[in-house]
């Protein structure tokens, strides 16, 4: 029971912090299991997989209810993502621990370096203080951005599908900087629409690691119950949050969990 | 506009949260009773709520009377479903599965 209140905890506080950071739970979630409880890579992908559908529908149903994510959007988008999840989810069986490390250490630079950025770059005031009705339907009303390069855009999606399902994270990290710098989408747009079909992505991986036996139904259904406790409280305080200071902690955290993971792929820890 | 937040802006959350609540409530009994099958279906449950969201946006989008969300919607449910009977498929084969 007192590693079931941990993963808890851990689950809620990866919830929490993704919800404040915007950047999901699974680039918290994964380094949490394997290099704090032990568990094999492999299995923390899994489990990750199944906390973010947690977080998605959690924190997405909130910003769906305020008009924020563009499900049509979204939608469409995901129709490459999950084909991507997909492939991706079997591909990983196939995929050595040490392999699958030095990918996430990868990971974990870009994602520190995009949070550093991030809190060292004001957000564009105006951008995000310009009116969009995200859930206007398609039409002469519609959004420009919904158009633009489409083509474009679904592929980058396919690509955020497999790194998704084969390092256990929401893919928001792929599919947000896609819709800003391919289709022009307004950054809270783009992250709230990600955050919608952040589950749908997860799902189509997740259910290959599930069938084969790769998640612990005692590691993972504490740590979902955790995440989706935290990301329903992270979403509702994040407005009223300053998290520069958190993403720049995180990003000290990140560089650790990069070398550590980086280790681990080159076999000098285990 | 206001029918999309009538039919979409309700419709949707209640479904993910419709989901969750009831994978949640699994995954409690099963982690106090101890049965970690129960725990399971919980787990499976969970990833099945994507299912559900999914089936609302067709449906309320050919609500709405907007034919190519609800194919889009439609199209990303056979694709989930695609991947949930391949994944059971390729455990069956390799002999593995809960």
């Amino acid at each position: 029971m007192e590693r079931e209140l941990l993963l808890f905890g851990g689950g809620t506080l990866a919830g929490l912090l993704g919800a404040l950071l915007g950047i999901g739970g699974g680039v918290l979630i994964v380094p949490m299991l394997t290099l704090g409880f032990g568990e094999p890579l492999s299995r923390s992908i899994g489990a990750s997989l199944v906390a973010v559908v947690a977080t998605s529908s959690g924190a997405g149903a909130h910003n769906v209810r305020r008009r924020r994510a563009d499900v049509r959007l979204g939608l469409t988008l995901e129709i490459g993502s999950v084909v991507g999840a997909a492939a991706g989810g079997l591909l990983a069986g196939l995929l050595a621990d040490r392999v699958l490390a030095g990918l996430f250490a990868g990971l974990m630079a870009y994602v520190g370096l995009t949070l550093l950025r991030r809190a060292l770059v004001p957000e564009d005031r105006a951008e995000a203080a310009t009116p969009v009705d995200a859930m206007a339907p398609d039409g002469p009303q519609a959004p420009a951005y919904r158009t633009r390069r489409l083509p474009l855009a679904l592929a980058g999606w396919v690509g955020a599908g497999v790194v998704s399902s084969v390092l256990g994270v929401g893919g928001g990290i792929v599919k947000v900087p896609v819709m800003r710098l391919v289709m022009g989408v307004p950054l809270h747009v783009a992250a709230a629409t990600s955050n919608f079909v952040l589950g749908v992505t997860a799902a189509a991986g997740a259910y290959a690691y599930l069938f084969r036996g790769d998640i612990d139904p005692i590691v993972a259904a504490p740590l979902a119950l955790g995440a989706l406790t935290g990301s329903i409280v992270g979403a509702r305080i994040a407005p009223r949050v300053e998290a520069r200071w958190l993403a720049i902690l995180f990003v000290v955290l990140a560089a650790w969990v990069a070398v550590q993971m980086g280790l681990r792929a080159a076999g000098v820890s285990g | 506009m206001n029918q999309t937040a009538d039919i979409l802006g309700r419709g949707l959350p209640a479904a993910m949260q419709l989901g969750t609540a009831a994978s949640a409530l699994l995954m409690l009994i099963g982690l106090a009773t101890g049965q970690s099958t129960i725990v399971w279906d919980g787990l499976l449950v969970l990833t099945l709520t994507p299912v559900l969201q999914l089936v609302v946006a067709a449906v309320g989008f050919g609500g709405l009377r907007e034919p190519r969300a609800s194919l889009v919607a439609g199209t990303v449910l056979v694709l989930l479903m695609a991947a949930l009977v391949t994944a059971t498929l390729v455990a069956r084969g390799q002999g593995a599965g809960a």
